[in-house]
């Protein structure tokens, strides 16, 4: 890893979490390794801003909780997708390619 | 749905704030503990395994203050503390509790009490007029006093029978009137009004009639007796 990790960009935390979690009920640190793995180590995610971030995305139904007992007898706490959270990253996913092609149109062009 | 949700989850947490805070805890004990582990199978000492886990979860209060802080139940958690504070030094100092309970519950009386007789008099409409909006008063003005005076009754004959714009015209005056009761006289003040204002006003009585042309015959005088019901 010769090039150093940054934090998410700004406003597509949620989008990542909901993608990670559409794959399997994950708890919070199998979220951030996925975000970071998949990304290549280019994202970073800060643990705290993952932590408000689940709170407020189980609030508003996107995500439910679920406390489950691991093997060293610790509870973990298990997120998984609701239907508005799988609504919401078809949504989101869909936003962030407009917008990803229109900067990358913007930048490709010439003069 | 979402709202619901809102409002559950924040009265939990309000209700059971130990509960709220460990699950807090130990989502981030878990996730530290996950993130020494996956270091170590990076290869890492243990204990350098924790240090770099440590360094980048950050401290564990500090976390969980961030998560609290960012629910709503939050705030109404710090307005319930400073509320019990406040009581309490109220209590306290109960010279200076009773002195501002005084201050504010007469301050409170005495606008209540301007209110409400400001509403009656110069916002409410004339109760039971038909229509108080078309409702006009004319005074006699004398140029050498300041201020009106009273009209004779032949003045209010000739505006009266004059009045054009007006779809009626009725007056009105004052008098010291005894009312007697079993024996015993009251002196009060009471109003003396020509025989049509009630139906210039547009008052209907509930019950009953008011007064008949016939019975407005003598100008200025009223009845010698009235039987109250």
């Amino acid at each position: 890893m010769d090039q150093p990790s940054t934090d998410v960009i700004q406003g597509t935390l949620d989008m990542l979490i909901l993608k990670s979690l559409s794959l399997e009920p994950m708890h919070g640190f199998g979220v951030a390794r996925r975000i970071e793995q998949i990304s290549r180590g280019v994202f970073k995610v800060n643990p705290g801003s993952l932590m408000v971030a689940f709170q407020r995305m189980e609030r508003a139904g996107l995500l439910n909780a679920e406390w489950r007992q691991t093997e060293n007898s610790r509870r973990a706490k298990f997120y998984s997708l609701t239907r508005a959270g799988t609504k919401q990253l078809g949504i989101e996913t869909e936003d962030w390619t407009r917008r990803a092609a229109a900067v990358a149109r913007l930048l490709r062009a010439e003069g | 749905m979402s709202l619901w949700r809102q409002l559950t989850r924040g009265a939990r947490g309000l209700t059971n704030e130990r509960q709220s805070s460990r699950d807090i805890s130990d989502e981030v004990q878990h996730y530290l503990e996950q993130s020494v582990a996956a270091n170590i199978a990076n290869g890492m000492s243990p204990d350098d395994a924790r240090r770099t886990a440590l360094r980048e979860v950050g401290n564990i209060t500090g976390v969980r203050e961030t998560v609290r802080a960012s629910l709503w139940e939050n705030t109404v958690a710090t307005l319930l503390t400073d509320a019990r504070y406040s009581l309490r030094m109220l209590r306290r100092s109960p010279v200076f509790t009773s002195v501002v309970v005084l201050v504010i519950s007469l301050g409170v009386g005495a606008v209540t009490t301007i209110f409400s007789a400001a509403n009656a008099f110069l916002f409410k409409p004339l109760p039971g007029a038909s229509d108080p909006s078309r409702l006009v008063g004319i005074d006699r003005i004398e140029t050498a006093a300041n201020g009106g005076t009273q009209a004779t009754y032949p003045f209010y004959t000739f505006v009266r029978d004059r009045a054009q714009t007006l779809s009626g015209v009725a007056a009105w005056g004052k008098t010291d009137l005894t009312i007697s009761t079993g024996g015993t006289g009251h002196s009060v003040y009471g109003n003396i009004v020509s025989g049509n204002f009630f139906l210039v006003l547009g008052v209907r009585p509930a019950l009953g009639r008011f007064f008949l042309p016939e019975e407005d015959a003598i100008p200025l005088a009223h009845p010698r007796h009235c039987r109250l019901a």
